[in-house]
């Protein structure tokens, strides 16, 4: 019977077939799924934000030096709110928008609101961002008492990057590739959300009344 | 020994993409890079596949269409585009994969059965619409090596580049639908 022994020889060959296939399908998918934490992060910025830890989560315990040349550690801003984001001045794409955006809320803010709130831009730019420019952008922005500019003190951008969750990359045209995530950090120093500003200033406006 | 020739030549012509200059041109927009040069990679392996020596076995080729399914599938993720952006070696492996996507579509799609076949041009020119759409609505930057402004070009070239080839697929189905029916 030529049929079975043809059977019988293509049988194996078909097993070992779809072995390799399932092998494949499993071995990529696999991949795919650690690529994305659990397909839940295809960006880098989602990368970088869900690899941080999920929230709240305690703020990392920074130290940064503000635009009057103090260097002082983010615990120090305890008892209050802090709207954490990171930015650099020679930015000609999405740091204006924010710092803009931030600029019109903070001064729709009333006073007891504002009393309640710090907003802590960090530069992601150590070289060109010096205490002297970060100081002058503060007086361009309204030079708000709770507003601070600041540069990172005791490590790298990179290591408040990762450790608050913020994806930055340095390009070699000398722009800088970051999150524009806000994070807002709790009177306990707890960051209890992540507000993305490309959404619009609406929800950032009505995410802080919440808390303030 | 013409077909070595050959084969050596269309080889050399991923290598070429790699070059910093040429992968300037190409990096500078999203269109161009996730799109101009993934076509052009797929039309590689494609012509490669055409002159290949080696025997093609039918076994494979499930396997072979899963493998180049998947590596379509994670160069679509936008963490893997930025990776190409950064690190060059990510870049060859970028290259090296569509390369040998294309390759083992044309080599092993048509060792598939009819049925299969249109199956998955369907579904593959579905995930090229879907994946359009995605970046065209996005209002969010997905790669961060690009603008907003490239993200949403790319997405509206790609839409209409799956629809048509779903068309083409359809036209394709109608016609083998059709061609028993006339043979009778």
């Amino acid at each position: 019977m030529p049929g079975s022994r043809q059977t019988t020889t293509t049988m194996p060959k078909r097993f070992v077939a779809l072995l390799v296939c399932l092998l494949v399908l499993g071995g990529g998918g696999g991949l795919v799924y650690a690529w994305t934490l659990g397909f839940s992060a295809f960006t880098s910025y989602s990368y970088a934000l869900k690899k941080a830890g999920p929230l709240p989560r305690a703020a990392p315990d920074i130290s940064f030096i503000d635009q009057f040349g103090n260097e002082r550690p983010l615990a120090s801003l305890r008892g209050r709110y802090v709207l954490l984001h990171v930015f650099y001045g020679s930015c000609l794409t999405i740091c204006p928008i924010v710092i803009e955006e931030l600029r019109e809320l903070y001064s729709d803010l009333s006073n007891a609101q504002q009393n309640k709130l710090v907003i802590l831009s960090i530069s992601v730019d150590s070289l060109r961002d010096t205490t002297e420019r970060l100081h002058n952008l503060w007086r361009e922005e309204g030079a708000f008492a709770g507003w601070i500019m600041a540069q990172p003190a005791d490590r790298s951008i990179d290591q408040v990057a990762r450790e608050f969750g913020i994806w930055v990359f340095a390009k070699s045209d000398g722009t800088i590739n970051h999150s524009a995530d806000l994070f807002l950090i709790d009177p306990g120093g707890r960051i209890v959300r992540v507000i993305s500003p490309q959404s619009n200033d609406d929800r950032i406006r009505r995410d802080l009344e919440k808390y303030l | 020994m013409k077909n070595i020739f050959r084969l050596l030549a269309i080889s050399l012509l991923p290598v070429l993409l790699l070059l910093p200059r040429i992968d300037a041109i190409f990096s500078a927009t999203m269109l161009r890079k996730a799109l101009g040069e993934s076509l052009l990679l797929l039309l590689c392996g494609w012509a490669i596949s055409w002159i290949c020596p080696w025997r093609r076995m039918a076994s494979h080729a499930p396997a072979a269409i899963v493998a180049a399914t998947l590596l379509f599938l994670f160069w679509m993720i936008p963490r893997s585009i930025d990776l190409t952006q950064i690190y060059p070696s990510a870049n060859a492996l970028y290259v090296i994969s569509i390369f040998a996507a294309g390759f083992l579509l044309s080599y092993y799609l048509l060792l598939l059965p009819g049925v299969a076949r249109v199956a998955y041009a369907l579904y593959f020119s579905s995930m090229i619409v879907a994946s359009g759409l995605l970046y065209a609505a996005q209002p969010t930057l997905l790669c961060s090596a690009y603008t907003l402004e490239d993200q949403h070009a790319f997405g509206w070239m790609l839409v209409p580049l799956g629809l048509v080839v779903y068309l083409l697929v359809l036209v394709s189905m109608t016609r083998w639908l059709v061609e028993p029916i006339e043979s009778q």
